[in-house]
């Protein structure tokens, strides 16, 4: 059936080609290719989705992710519109005769603000483009949103884009279309990020300063994506100014942050740095006693480093690092206890880009991606000392090759191969006691993941366009391997120019898989591989859509719905999280595989999406009905049962207003029907009343219990944030910002728990009418 | 400076606090009551029972008896595969109804059949008696050094039942006297093994089980012998006793998600289990 698949995938990629080249050898009007960049106006970034028209012959391309472009037209003068949102137009007439290498500088504009969108603006309209269920986010959208404590979050932001749920409260963690968090692939610069939360997921790993652009893909995964079910959340940093020195300084409640960017080499070499580190143990220090002191901080760190050796030839150099640490120190008579509890991200990718001809581009990446979790207890007594190490993680070293073709303006082709080596650490241990022997304990899990894609974005008529792609993953774990075969399509009509019915396939498999004992995120998660015993997780998504542009106005409504069926999901049997805490304390081996279960997934539903780009006023309004269940033979009795964050209507309302230069105001407000809780609504004569063994612990009585996994249907949940910015701009770009925000600002109680106290049902609800205040300085 | 920092600190526990509030849980919670049948049978029982009672919402606990939760009024009928029956009595003092054990032989390995009849409306469930019973225990009382307040471990060892996949549930008492001023009475310490009472061979069929516990006593004072017992149980016995262990163990953790116990009675709102299992008790002289 594999090989089968396998066959069926190459004899479409070699019919597509036949096509590709076929259509070229059949030319009779010669043709010549425009090939080149487009940057920014003085920074020198290199602007991916940027769109580059020729209105007389209705043809068009967009920049890949590295700024580059090729469109192959008939000979002649041509007239080439390039143009970007929130950047001034481009208008420029070639005479071409020739192959011909052409860069663009565009300017950001602050008139843009008033501009509409131009129906020139052909790669990024939303019913222009044949993807579907992808959500674009600008980075400076994200400054613009209020924040909770005024941190800005990519994360936060996206939660409030239909299809995209956040889960419990204040958490950064995030749903899409019925998935796991374990199930979005998170993707920094190449790198995989695995874990994307700073304190228990209140804030999201990711410091907007640097970020250059943000994707997300919902469904109708293009092919050169893999690995995960849900989604895919893709974002690239700056490549730092290669002009002059700039940066921002951005003082907040609890954390201050730093970008400095410039050229190492003017117009050659740059540099970008960030940093942002949170301070409450820093203040709260003189507060503390001497003798007994705890902290905890969270820090991110930034640092990429571009190299243009020449126009085809570019370095890019890419590192993140991000922890977060809780320190408690304790002294006591020359006695000291120390524990250190620490986990974080660090990602670092080379990156290679090489324009071969002015049609044909590459990109190769090596990519490191590390996760770790720790703790350290270290106990000294007079004259003995106890030292505990524990820690999990997980090391990815990957390759990957990504190329780009443009043979004429009807393909854009994009195949690849790709490589990780998943090193797993379940486990490791170490003990040091005086007069003990030494105790150390190392699990370990080592994988193989490949994959090899090709797609295309393939303009058949006018008004008809699809994007057919496949994916081939391979997974190895010891003597078991899995091989894959993932055929991924979308396919858009435009029914009138403005308006595109569109719908998507894409099958999925996911290899690696997040075992959570809480649901909220917190570090003690666990990365594991499939193994011989453990299948991958495979989805299959089904999306319809309508996009729908209203140009003169400025205005975008899709419309999407979507059925996807997930198999192999995985999740901790019934009660056995807490096995597995027991055994991290015990250091007693168990293995983990044993507590999985495997079960089956379901998600349907529509989401709504209309949205204003340009004007004064900005912003959109997200719909999403929405229906998630799980089924697992060993769990809930075997019955189907909602999964914890199944909500039936989420709702949300976006707003930026910007009166004039010198303010911004902002307001989000959210709705959605409430979380499942698991909740022992009844109680009943103990079951271990005539069992002759005694029950540790247990008391007699009556013994709480539920019949039914996820019973509890909380209230519905909404908030209204609210900011202000106040801007001014001086002489030499230089210019600063005081924000002001409220989350939660009528202070609703939503709830983050539910527990009974004797006969009472009682709410515990956190982050109430919490305002904040930043000072940002951009120079 | 200083208003400063304390404007900071006053904002962050804002956040951090939590505020509490009581929920009008009358639309929110499941109202019917549920008819909840409890009967485990073992061939070294020596009285058969079996307990009927009702459920009730934790919004009702507060204002209600436990003991009206009872049934009292029930017909319960236990039957084996050769149609022999017994009907069982109620009985007030262990709110069960109850049997002679030789009025029904419970027989390894054979099934037997529960019927209740509760306000005019019929239960019915059965089970099957495991074939055999764990062997062989050892136990092993253990010092912990490091401890001085008279905490002490017990390792119970037991041979696996072989070539099936076996569920235990383990229990010990150790029965011990003070030294400290000449010989004391005899006292007994139950042994907590918290979640390795419940043990399986999954995965390690065949091999031996070992569960390790521990106990409290009075630092002088001697170990004289442990009452080891150990149940080779139907899993749907070992799941449900499971799951109101850990649902207890982990009552005060919010994010804990509770085990939902097994059930097997049939019937209009019918909970509860109905099985088999053996039991094995042995006295270990130290």
């Amino acid at each position: 059936m594999k090989t089968k698949q396998v066959l069926l995938a190459f004899w479409v990629l070699a019919i597509s080609i036949t096509n590709v080249f076929g259509q070229s050898s059949n030319q009779k009007t010669k043709k010549h290719t425009i090939s080149g960049y487009v940057k920014e106006v003085g920074s020198q970034e290199y602007l991916p989705m940027v769109s580059i028209y020729v209105p007389a012959s209705k043809v068009g391309t967009t920049t890949n992710d590295y700024g580059f472009f090729s469109l192959t037209i008939p000979e002649g003068t041509h007239e080439l519109i390039v143009s970007f949102i929130g950047y001034g137009t481009i208008r420029k007439t070639v005479e071409l005769t020739d192959d011909v290498e052409l860069s663009f500088e565009m300017e950001l504009s602050a008139e843009s603000l008033d501009e509409v969108i131009i129906e020139a603006d052909r790669g990024v309209n939303e019913s222009q483009v044949t993807q579907m269920s992808v959500v674009t986010i600008k980075p400076s959208e994200i400054e613009d949103i209020p924040a909770i404590l005024g941190e800005k979050d990519v994360i936060k932001a996206l939660q409030l884009m239909p299809g995209i749920q956040r889960g419990n409260e204040g958490s950064a963690g995030f749903f899409v279309r019925g998935g796991t968090p374990d199930q979005n692939l998170i993707i920094l610069d190449e790198a995989p990020v695995y874990n994307s939360n700073h304190l228990f997921g209140i804030f999201s790993v990711f410091n907007g300063d640097a970020i250059k652009s943000i994707e997300t893909y919902k469904g109708g995964f293009p092919a050169r994506f893999g690995g995960r079910l849900s989604s895919v959340l893709k974002i690239d940093t700056k490549n730092g100014n290669k002009e002059r020195l700039s940066g921002k300084v951005n003082v907040g409640l609890i954390s201050s942050s730093l970008v400095l960017e410039g050229p190492i080499k003017k117009g050659k070499t740059s540099f970008i740095f960030s940093g942002r580190r949170t301070y409450a143990d820093l203040l709260s220090k003189p507060f503390q006693s001497s003798d007994f002191k705890a902290g905890y901080f969270f820090t991110d760190l930034n640092f990429k480093i571009h190299h243009v050796f020449n126009e085809k030839n570019k370095l890019y150099w890419s590192n993140y690092f991000g922890q977060d640490r809780f320190t408690g120190d304790e002294r006591d008579d020359g006695e000291r206890f120390k524990t250190r509890l620490f986990w974080g991200n660090i990602t670092s990718t080379l990156r290679w880009n090489r324009q071969f001809s002015d049609k044909f581009f590459s990109n190769t990446s090596l990519i490191f991606s590390n996760y770790n979790f720790g703790l350290k207890y270290d106990e000294k007594l007079n004259d003995s000392r106890f030292l505990f190490k524990l820690s999990s993680g997980i090391n990815d070293y990957g390759i990957k090759a990504d190329f780009d073709y443009y043979p004429n303006p009807n393909h854009s082709i994009r195949f690849g191969v790709a490589s990780t080596y998943h090193s797993f650490i379940p486990k490791q241990s170490k003990i040091r006691e005086t007069g003990e022997d030494n105790n150390d304990v190392k699990q370990k899990i080592e994988s193989l993941e490949s994959a090899i894609y090709a797609e295309d974005n393939w303009k058949i008529t006018e008004n008809l366009s699809l994007s057919p792609g496949a994916r081939v993953t391979h997974f190895q774990f010891k003597s078991k391997s899995y091989l894959n075969f993932e055929p991924r399509a979308t396919i858009a009509w435009n029914i009138k120019p403005d308006l595109a019915l569109k719908a998507s396939y894409s099958k999925m498999n996911q290899y690696i898989h997040l075992l959570s004992n809480s649901g909220i995120g917190l570090p003690t998660d666990l990365w594991v591989s499939s193994t011989d015993n453990l299948k991958p997780q495979v989805s299959q998504q089904y999306a319809l859509g309508l996009a729908k542009d209203f140009l003169d106005e400025g205005y975008a409504i899709t419309l999407e719905g979507y059925y996807k069926k997930m198999d192999d999901v995985i999740s901790y049997k019934e009660g056995a999280s807490f096995l597995l805490l027991e055994d991290l304390e015990t250091g007693r081996e168990i293995d983990w595989e044993e507590n999985i279960t495997t079960g089956e997934g379901w998600a349907y539903g529509a989401e709504l999406l209309l949205r204003k780009k340009t004007g004064k006023l900005t912003g959109w309004l997200g719909y999403t009905l929405s229906w998630s269940e799980r089924q697992f033979d060993e769990l809930n009795q075997g019955r189907k049962f909602f999964a914890r964050y199944d909500r039936r209507h989420d709702l949300s309302l976006v707003g930026i207003y910007k009166p004039h230069e010198r303010i911004t105001l902002s307001g989000s407000w959210v709705f959605s029907s409430g979380n499942n809780f698991n909740l022992p609504d009844r109680e009943a004569i103990s079951n271990t009343a005539n069992f002759p063994i005694p029950i540790s612990l247990f008391n007699g009585g009556t013994t709480p219990f539920s019949t039914e996994r996820n019973n509890f249907r909380g209230e519905s949940y909404h908030r209204l944030d609210l900011g202000v910015q106040f801007h001014k701009r001086f002489a030499k770009h230089r210019e600063r910002t005081w924000g002001f925000s409220v989350y939660n600002i009528y202070g609703r109680r939503n709830p983050f728990y539910y527990y009974f106290d004797d006969a009472e049902l009682k709410k515990v609800s956190i982050l109430q009418f919490i305002p904040s205040i930043n000072y940002t300085y951009k120079f | 400076m200083k208003y400063i920092q304390y404007s900071i600190i006053i904002i962050l526990s804002a956040v951090l606090l939590s505020c509490e509030t009581s929920v009008d849980a009358s639309d929110l919670l499941a109202k019917e009551q549920l008819v909840v049948i409890n009967g485990y049978l073992s061939p070294q029982d020596t009285t058969l029972k079996v307990q009927v009672s009702k459920s009730r919402s934790r919004a009702a606990s507060g204002s209600q008896n436990n003991e009206n939760l009872i049934v009292n009024d029930a017909l319960v009928v236990l039957s084996d595969e050769e149609g022999n029956e017994v009907t069982l009595t109620y009985s007030n003092i262990t709110f069960s109804y109850e049997a002679a054990a030789s009025e029904l032989v419970i027989t390894p390995g054979r099934q037997y059949f529960l019927t209740a009849v509760v306000e005019g409306k019929e239960y019915r469930a059965s089970c099957t008696i495991p074939a055999e019973q764990a062997q062989n225990v050892r136990a092993e009382i253990l010092d912990r050094e490091d401890d001085e307040l008279g905490n002490q471990s017990l390792k119970v060892t037991v041979d696996d039942i072989r070539d099936k996949r076996n569920f235990y549930i383990v229990g010990a008492a150790v029965n011990w006297r003070s030294t400290d001023i000449g010989s004391g009475e005899p006292q007994v310490s139950r042994v907590d093994f918290e979640f390795e009472q419940f043990t399986t061979d999954s995965n390690r069929e065949n091999a031996l089980i070992t569960v390790d516990g521990f106990f409290f006593i009075d630092t002088f004072s001697e170990t004289l012998s442990a009452n080891i017992q150990v149940a080779n149980a139907e899993q749907i016995l070992y799941d449900a006793l499971r799951a109101t262990f850990l649902n207890d163990y982990n009552e005060d953790d919010p994010f804990f998600e509770p085990v939902i116990a097994p059930t097997n009675i049939q019937g209009e709102n019918g909970f509860g289990v109905f099985a088999g299992y053996q039991l094995l008790e042995e006295e270990i002289i130290f």
